[in-house]
């Protein structure tokens, strides 16, 4: 049976606002406590929870045009692939926040979730994570860094949902201000792309924004009720997502 | 029955305990323990402990001068955002500015004085010492027997304009024969035409109440002057206030989001912005009051006339139509033109942004609102004026010693640049930097810097603001043992040159003269971080307070300044031959279709030149956000011209060499550009000695007007 949030977090992402400019894939890798790539990592084996593709019409100069897709963990609600296919319970759909998140304490290295992921959106940890001498003293103490063997994935900033928390207890509400827990990728997008809050307060502007007509869902077909919106006024992106199209940038057509 | 053991009993024996050991639980337990021990070992990093506190800063990464909030735990910074509601950036950081804590930790950083043994490839890093270095600039006095050492000596300052260059310009003004030089590229090359043709120095661009911007591929929307500055024009108002029009050969990153993109051949920015004249002047779109202030009318229209439209129309490769409704909508509402200046592919040559410069004076854009408009520099810089001479105009094989002040400007230059102005084989290099950069790597003598965030540095006013602004950057981090403050090497190269004297003050005596200075002029506001808000500067109680108050973050910009009274032009100018200049460029044959160009292109702070924080490693290997160094990309069509049909490893051929790059196809590029990546070597060289390449702008060669955006080159399968 499908468990109730009390909370459903969500992200609109408008791609005709999205420069590529990748603050989002940085602001993520610097929170998250990623480690650099490798020397040899490219873009199936690196680690980016969130990764900015780049998707064009397929027609040639000058009528060539490209939008950038960044892509992070769609936060699946409805029948989640990945914790469907996990032996070891080592994800898990928190209910207070709707969001999806690993536990690589239990995670055994099966990558079972990686295949189910159908945005390709997990990634598993090959060797030891290291950053350069002296740099784990720039580490976020607030996240902690995963170890060889285990898949990992967005989480909309986990350790900013428990510290907004904390501070909504300290002053004595039951909920975390929206002004309190806002991910490290929508805080730093310059453009404003990003809306991020709770899709059940029709209030919010994440909420009425994914209501809108120019609004879709990555392989909606899959009704999986992701919690990702994308928008754009470009009849041809919408078309792509319509067509089950992903932007994996590996000719990634999945339908 | 014999006790004897035979080697059938051994074998039984170890097979049977390999079979019951098989059948226990113990291999298993092992496996297990030894997979959670390597899960847990050390090489998983312990997460530092201490005290949260937030520290607001300035970022000096470039000359963008964005407020920085550190996250610090235990007074290290962890985590770096804008600082809200901040009057130059909005609150916003660039990608490489958000990885600016890292750059302490680079593994490029130099961490004591050293040279290479020479410039061949087999060269070797050695340790060296400032001592021997200052023996050495003493040596070259001496061996030349007079005063004066054998050849000029430069400083090149990468970021002019700070307290620390007018101490260099002062330090040069006591040595005959000494030159202070600036880097080619930079963002305000529109702006500094400007000058030139009105004789009036300080502009800047109201981005902020312009209604139309017409860039010449100057990467707005990817870096350009303060990123959060022009993304809060941009993105935070209703796009409809806004019309850009982006001008140039590839749908880049500015031009998917401008609400118009002329697809414009490579160099022909003079032709278009020539064209656009001549139809303001055909249709009557100037000013009424534009003919009397400019000198040279006459002459500029005769020379605006000389290239029907429909000819400038082919050579672009635009329309007729498209030409005309640009000058109408130019003419219809405030506007700016700018000319571009790749990070990687430099400046326009100066024939265009001449061109660019006049047509913004055909359009009455000079001193109006949401045009160009006056901006007084900020008290206390006026001593020496902060334009040096451009490297690109030093006499060839004239310098005897170079030093380079390696401040980060985000911005490169083919090696060669400086190869051409050293003198033979007495030229040396001095590189101040903090990290192993490919100039670092090509100099006689490094000697490292504070890193980013580790020292007290100043932030001028960035590039094309509408106001003068200066801030501080207060040390985040622990400075090293062995790095040196540039301020402090002056005076003993001064005296090692024959020149004793220079500042015998502090960094921070001279960062105090410059906030006393403002202070005393008692005009603008100062933002303070805590507060989110900005205060009248004459509102303070003294410089004490004002100094803290800039120590903690806090940002001073000046008042708007009032137009000045009816400026006069003189738009083809007296000492520079621009008409024959101008008339070259218009009557200049096409490319031909067969012939190839070699286009590098960058992206601010992350170019071949400069160093860049590890994590970036995840933009360029990752995903498909950037392109890595040594990667050229073409359409299909240009690569089936040269015999190719598949991506792969090509040879890239021009007149300055021949290089290996991977070939990679876009369909969106224009026929016959080739797009080189002028991009930083991630991971490509792990410690000092592996010197990082300067990769493909070492096949661009430096044109008689400084320019190297455009390379005649030929491709093959390699």
């Amino acid at each position: 049976m499908e468990q109730k949030n009390k909370a459903r977090y969500g992200m609109v992402v408008d791609l005709d606002r999205c420069t590529g400019c990748g603050n989002c894939m940085m602001a993520c890798a610097v929170e998250n406590n990623l480690a650099p790539a490798e020397k040899k990592a490219n873009d199936r084996t690196g680690i980016t929870w969130m990764r900015v593709y780049a998707m064009n019409n397929g027609k040639a100069f000058p009528a060539a045009e490209t939008v950038f897709v960044p892509m992070a963990c769609q936060q699946c609600d409805k029948e989640t692939p990945c914790i469907a296919v996990c032996p070891q319970n080592a994800v898990d759909r928190d209910p207070g926040s709707g969001i999806v998140g690993q536990v690589p304490q239990r995670c055994l290295g099966c990558r079972y979730c990686m295949t189910a992921c159908p945005y390709h959106a997990r990634y598993f940890n090959w060797s030891d994570p290291s950053w350069p001498a002296g740099m784990e003293k720039a580490l976020n103490p607030d996240v902690a860094p995963r170890m060889r063997g285990v898949a990992e994935k967005c989480n909309f900033c986990h350790g900013r949902w428990h510290a907004a928390r904390a501070r909504a207890a300290a002053q004595g509400r039951s909920e975390p201000d929206p002004a309190d827990y806002i991910p490290a990728c929508v805080e730093s997008c310059p453009s404003r792309a990003i809306l991020f809050g709770n899709l059940d307060d029709a209030g919010s502007e994440v909420a009425k924004a994914c209501q809108e007509g120019n609004c879709f869902r990555f392989l909606a077909r899959l009704d999986t009720e992701s919690k990702v919106y994308y928008r754009s006024a470009k009849p041809w992106v919408r078309e792509m997502a319509e067509g089950n199209r992903m932007p994996s940038g590996k000719d990634g057509n999945l339908s | 029955m014999s006790n004897r053991i035979t080697r059938r009993n051994l074998f039984q024996l170890a097979g049977g305990s390999a079979l019951g050991m098989l059948l226990s639980p113990v291999p298993w337990k092992l496996l297990d323990d030894s997979a959670i021990w390597t899960q847990n070992w050390s090489l998983t990093p312990k997460l530092p402990r201490g005290p949260i506190s937030i520290r607001n800063s300035h970022c000096t990464l470039c000359p963008g001068g964005c407020g920085i909030a550190a996250r610090c735990v235990g007074g290290h910074p962890y985590g770096l955002r804008g600082t809200g509601q901040h009057p130059v950036n909005s609150g916003f950081l660039c990608a490489v500015g958000l990885a600016g804590h890292h750059y302490a930790y680079h593994p490029l950083r130099i961490d004591a004085p050293c040279r290479f043994t020479g410039r061949e490839e087999d060269s070797r890093l050695i340790p060296a010492s400032l001592e021997a270095l200052l023996s050495e600039m003493s040596g070259s006095r001496n061996s030349t027997g007079g005063s004066r050492p054998g050849g000029s000596i430069a400083i090149l300052d990468s970021r002019p304009g700070r307290s620390v260059s007018q101490a260099y310009q002062e330090m040069l003004s006591r040595i005959p024969g000494s030159v202070y030089l600036t880097p080619p590229s930079n963002e305000e090359s529109t702006l500094e035409e400007i000058r030139q043709i009105s004789g009036v120095d300080g502009w800047g661009f109201d981005f902020e109440n312009t209604h139309t911007i017409l860039s010449f591929g100057a990467p707005l929307l990817d870096g350009w002057g303060t990123p959060g500055r022009i993304a809060r024009r941009f993105f935070h108002r209703s796009p409809k206030e806004l019309i850009l029009i982006q001008a140039e050969s590839y749908r880049s990153r500015t031009a998917v989001q401008a609400s118009r993109w002329l697809a414009l051949r490579p160099g022909t920015e003079a032709v278009l912005a020539m064209a656009l004249a001549q139809v303001l002047l055909q249709d009557g779109l100037c000013p009424t009051d534009i003919p009397v202030r400019v000198a040279d009318w006459q002459e500029f229209k005769e020379l605006a006339f000389r290239l029907p439209i429909a000819a400038a129309a082919e050579k672009t490769g635009l329309p007729v139509s498209a030409i005309v409704e640009v000058a109408h909508a130019l003419a219809g509402s405030s506007s700016i033109v700018l000319g571009g200046c790749d990070p990687g592919g430099g400046p326009l040559d100066r024939t265009a942004s001449r061109a660019i410069a006049c047509l913004n004076i055909l359009l009455g854009n000079i001193d109006q609102p949401g045009g160009i408009i006056s901006r007084r520099e900020a008290p206390g810089v006026g001593l020496h004026s902060p334009r040096g001479l451009p490297l690109s105009d030093v006499a060839d094989h004239s310098i005897r010693w170079m030093i380079i002040d390696s401040a980060a400007s985000g911005y490169s230059f083919p090696l060669s640049l400086l190869q051409h102005k050293l003198m033979h084989d007495k030229g040396r290099i001095v590189c101040l930097s903090p990290y192993m950069t490919p100039i670092a790597a090509y100099a006689d003598y490094i000697i490292p810097t504070p890193a980013h965030l580790e020292s007290l540095e100043e932030v001028g006013t960035p590039p094309g603001a509408p106001a003068s602004s200066w801030g501080l950057s207060a040390p985040l981090l622990p400075r090293t043992a062995q790095s040196v403050d540039p301020l402090d090497l002056i005076p003993k190269m001064s005296e090692a040159l024959g020149f004793p004297g220079g500042p015998n003050t502090s960094r921070q005596e001279l960062l105090k003269q410059r906030a006393a200075a403002i202070m005393a002029a008692r005009q603008g506001t100062v933002f303070h971080p805590g507060k989110g808000a900005a205060v009248k500067v004459s509102t303070r109680t003294g410089t004490g307070d004002f100094w803290n108050l800039l120590l903690e973050g806090g940002c001073w910009v000046d008042d708007p300044t009032p137009p000045r009274p009816a400026t006069r032009f003189t738009m083809l100018g007296k000492e520079q031959p621009w008409r024959e200049r101008l008339t070259a460029r218009l009557e200049q044959p096409g490319p031909s279709p067969d012939q190839l160009v070699l286009m590098p292109v960058g992206w601010k702070n992350a170019t071949s030149s400069g160093s860049v924080p590890p994590m970036i490693s995840k933009l360029f290997q990752e995903s498909d956000c950037r392109s890595l160094a040594g990667t050229v990309l073409a359409h299909p069509d240009t690569a089936a011209s040269a015999g190719i049909s598949s991506e792969g490893k090509v040879r890239l051929q021009t007149r300055s060499g021949e290089m290996e790059a991977d070939l990679k196809l876009d369909p969106a590029l224009m026929p016959g550009v080739l797009h080189g990546a002028v991009g930083p070597c991630v991971n490509q060289a792990q410690t000092l000695r592996q010197a990082p390449a300067e990769g493909l702008l070492a096949l661009c060669p430096v044109e008689e007007d400084g320019s190297w955006r455009i390379t005649p080159a030929q491709m093959k399968k390699a």
